[in-house]
């Protein structure tokens, strides 16, 4: 935190002292927007947290003309009552860029997107995450030196990560933190005891090396297609859980979790084009995990490479009711191992293996749209969201939405089945 | 022998001055006087857009509108939107071609990333607007057979009335059986169009009005006009502001990189 709030300091005075410099950074515009967000689930868990309650201000900050040099300050509070571990005072992003006719250079903390697919993304993955809610996940910066190169058609980047920021995830009471099953069969006497869990400190790769991160990106635009190819060598955010036990009494079982950080290697692909008034646009990588050097492997649970692919289709209609446009978008999500290599089903890397995701958005106005997504695996555990949202007045929405999770408690999505919930958003942009 | 030869050159002379006539009145010579007057190498413009509903509710939307003809003839069309905060730093760059489909993204701030748009879908509404994608575009002579039929006055002023039907794979593409044009005689500009759906029904107006000569230009442009949806009671109003032409627009601007930098 000290670190972004520094970087902060050191952007505003540098942004001071170019203002004070070039006549071009001749005004300052900020623009943001205050919410509230309340969500509360249809069965309440004891124990856990129920509901949302949150407030939300974000403010951004940027140069409103500039000719080379920008910055941007993305910053945003967060105060969730109901889960006080949501709150924070986040510098989502905050940059310095200095840009030319041929390339940009980028410094500082920074959203990475790498993603064509329109509901779901496999390749996107740069930048780290908020998971507090796993069906509302949000992107977070990433300190970054990043550089773009232009020539006519072919974008080239690339983005030195120094730092390797994890995702955020749910607090233990969260409903989306799968708790520890209370009771288990001792080992040794074969008899139910109690079992107890303790989180250890997570371990990542130890030298500076291994900590930073690379990432190479090729674009092309050819003929009606947008083309890219990517490379990935890092460290992969989702941590495999290493489990110590040891007895403590006659009756309990106490379980040690360590994540465990270990590399990854991805190579990515990404297009779009339109076939007539059908969208076609998809990605995929493939995924191969590694350990670093002197480092243990979890017990056990390092991936097998794998590769995953998105193709979708998409098409919008016009006048469906009256002169208001549907939006059809369907996906095909799958997953393809190595040597029959069998992931979980219920690991969040792997959870849409064979999915069918279809979205539809339908305006109604101006000011009104509903839509409806539902995501259905082979696993046979499934997802619908259907979502209302109005604008009363210029910059101001009101979003009223439900959640309905089914699934087998080993699937995915069927962890979650007691997290259908409705929701409620207000939200003013100025 | 004398009265003879006299009488073989009237009738050619005849022929030629009706024919130069016939030429310079069909409806293809007069669009593309329009095209003179409407088209420049580049231009741009502010523009405020109302959104009227039926029952007068208003909403107001501001943006940038730049636009470029290269030197292949590909018209490029590039629209930022400024105001309201909650649709700022939408985007909408659009590439004609003459020989291939054109390219169309759209960037939309919540998502980081512009997005490829299919540019069949000519019947979408723009940005909640009456006017469709396709409405965006310029006259492409070479998608519309254009028929004079005739000559008429509109809000007083002396027109030329032309059948605009759409052939080759606009045909398949665009929303509409056909457009009626009246194009004014003294600038070629079109202070009316009625839009006719593929079952010939008139289902959308366009009027415009306040003509000027812009400065630093030959050119004269409306200043405003009004897209009436007769089937909806629903209208958008532009209203034009700052026009200037001919600065020697970069291409680049017209391009995904310009789309995402700009928010």
């Amino acid at each position: 935190m000290k670190c972004y709030v520094s970087l902060l300091c050191l952007l505003l005075i540098g942004s001071n002292t170019y203002l004070w410099g070039q006549s071009t950074l001749s005004k300052i515009e900020i623009n943001g927007k205050v919410g509230i967000d309340y969500f509360a689930y249809f069965e309440e868990e004891e124990g856990s947290i129920n509901e949302r309650n949150q407030v939300k201000a974000q403010f951004r900050l940027k140069p409103s003309k500039a000719e080379h040099v920008r910055y941007l300050v993305d910053a945003e509070y967060r105060g969730d009552a109901a889960d006080p571990s949501r709150s924070w005072f986040l510098v989502r992003e905050a940059y310095l860029e200095y840009t030319t006719k041929y390339f940009d250079i980028r410094a500082g903390k920074s959203i990475v997107k790498w993603a064509t697919a329109d509901a779901f993304n496999v390749v996107d993955f740069l930048s780290p995450k908020d998971y507090s809610d796993f069906i509302d996940i949000e992107d977070m910066g990433i300190l970054n030196l990043g550089a773009k190169l232009y020539l006519n058609d072919v974008k080239i980047s690339a983005h030195v990560f120094p730092d390797p920021m994890l995702h955020f995830l749910p607090d233990p009471a969260s409903r989306w933190t799968v708790p520890g099953a209370p009771m288990t069969y001792d080992p040794e006497t074969n008899r139910l005891i109690h079992q107890k869990f303790q989180y250890m400190e997570s371990r990542l790769p130890e030298s500076r090396m291994d900590k930073m991160q690379y990432a190479l990106k090729v674009e092309y635009q050819w003929k009606g297609w947008d083309l890219a190819i990517g490379y990935y060598h890092g460290m992969n955010r989702i941590a495999w859980n290493h489990i110590d036990s040891r007895k403590i009494g006659r009756d309990t079982l106490l379980l040690s979790v360590t994540p465990y950080y270990h590399g990854w290697d991805m190579l990515s692909f990404e297009f779009a084009t339109a076939l007539g008034s059908v969208g076609l646009r998809g990605e995929g990588a493939y995924f191969s995990n590694f350990a670093y050097d002197g480092q243990e492997i979890a017990k056990g649970n390092l991936d097998d490479p794998y590769f995953q692919y998105i193709i979708g289709l998409d098409k919008t209609m016009a006048n469906i009711v009256g002169e208001n446009n549907l939006q059809l978008i369907f996906q095909w999500h799958h997953e393809i191992t190595k040597g029959g290599y069998d992931p979980p089903a219920n690991s969040i890397l792997h959870y849409l293996r064979e999915s069918v995701i279809l979205d539809a958005k339908l305006a109604l106005g101006v000011d009104k749209s509903m839509s409806l997504r539902g995501v259905y695996s082979t696993n046979k555990d499934s997802l619908i969201e259907g979502e209302f949202n109005w604008k009363p007045e210029e910059g101001l929405g009101i979003t009223l939405s439900s959640t309905f999770i089914d699934g087998r408690a080993e699937t995915f999505f069927g962890q979650y089945t007691n997290n259908d919930r409705v929701r409620l958003q207000i939200e003013y942009s100025f | 022998m004398r009265t003879k030869h006299l009488s073989i050159l009237l009738t050619l002379l005849t022929l030629i001055v009706f024919s130069a006539k016939a030429q310079k009145n069909d409806g293809k010579s007069i669009i593309e006087k329009h095209k003179i007057q409407e088209d420049s190498d580049d231009q741009f413009v502010n523009i405020k857009m109302t959104l009227v509903n039926k029952k007068g509710k208003e909403r107001v939307r501001s943006m940038k509108w730049t636009r470029k003809t290269d030197e292949l003839d590909n018209n490029s069309t590039l629209i930022q939107f400024k105001t309201p905060a909650d649709v700022k730093g939408t985007g909408f760059v659009s590439i004609e071609y003459a020989d291939r489909e054109d390219d169309r993204w759209l960037f939309l701030p919540a998502l980081k990333r512009s997005r490829r748009i299919s540019s069949s879908n000519d019947g979408d509404n723009f940005m909640g607007s009456d006017y469709y994608y396709e409405d965006l575009d310029g006259e492409d002579l070479d998608d519309y057979n254009y028929e004079l039929l005739g000559e008429d006055k509109f809000n007083g002023i002396e027109c030329y009335k032309i059948k605009a039907v759409a052939k080759g794979e606009k045909a398949k593409t665009s929303s509409y059986k056909h457009r009626e044009l009246w194009v004014r005689k003294d600038t070629y500009l079109i202070p009316l169009i009625n839009y006719y759906d593929k079952n010939g029904t008139l289902t959308k107006k366009l009027t415009s009005s306040d003509m000027k000569k812009i400065d630093g230009s030959e050119k004269y442009r409306f200043m405003k006009s009004e897209m009436v949806n007769l089937s909806t009671d629903h209208k958008t109003i532009l209203s034009f502001d700052s026009y200037v032409f001919d600065q020697g627009i970069d291409k680049e601007v017209f391009s995904k990189r310009h789309l995402e930098e700009s928010f």
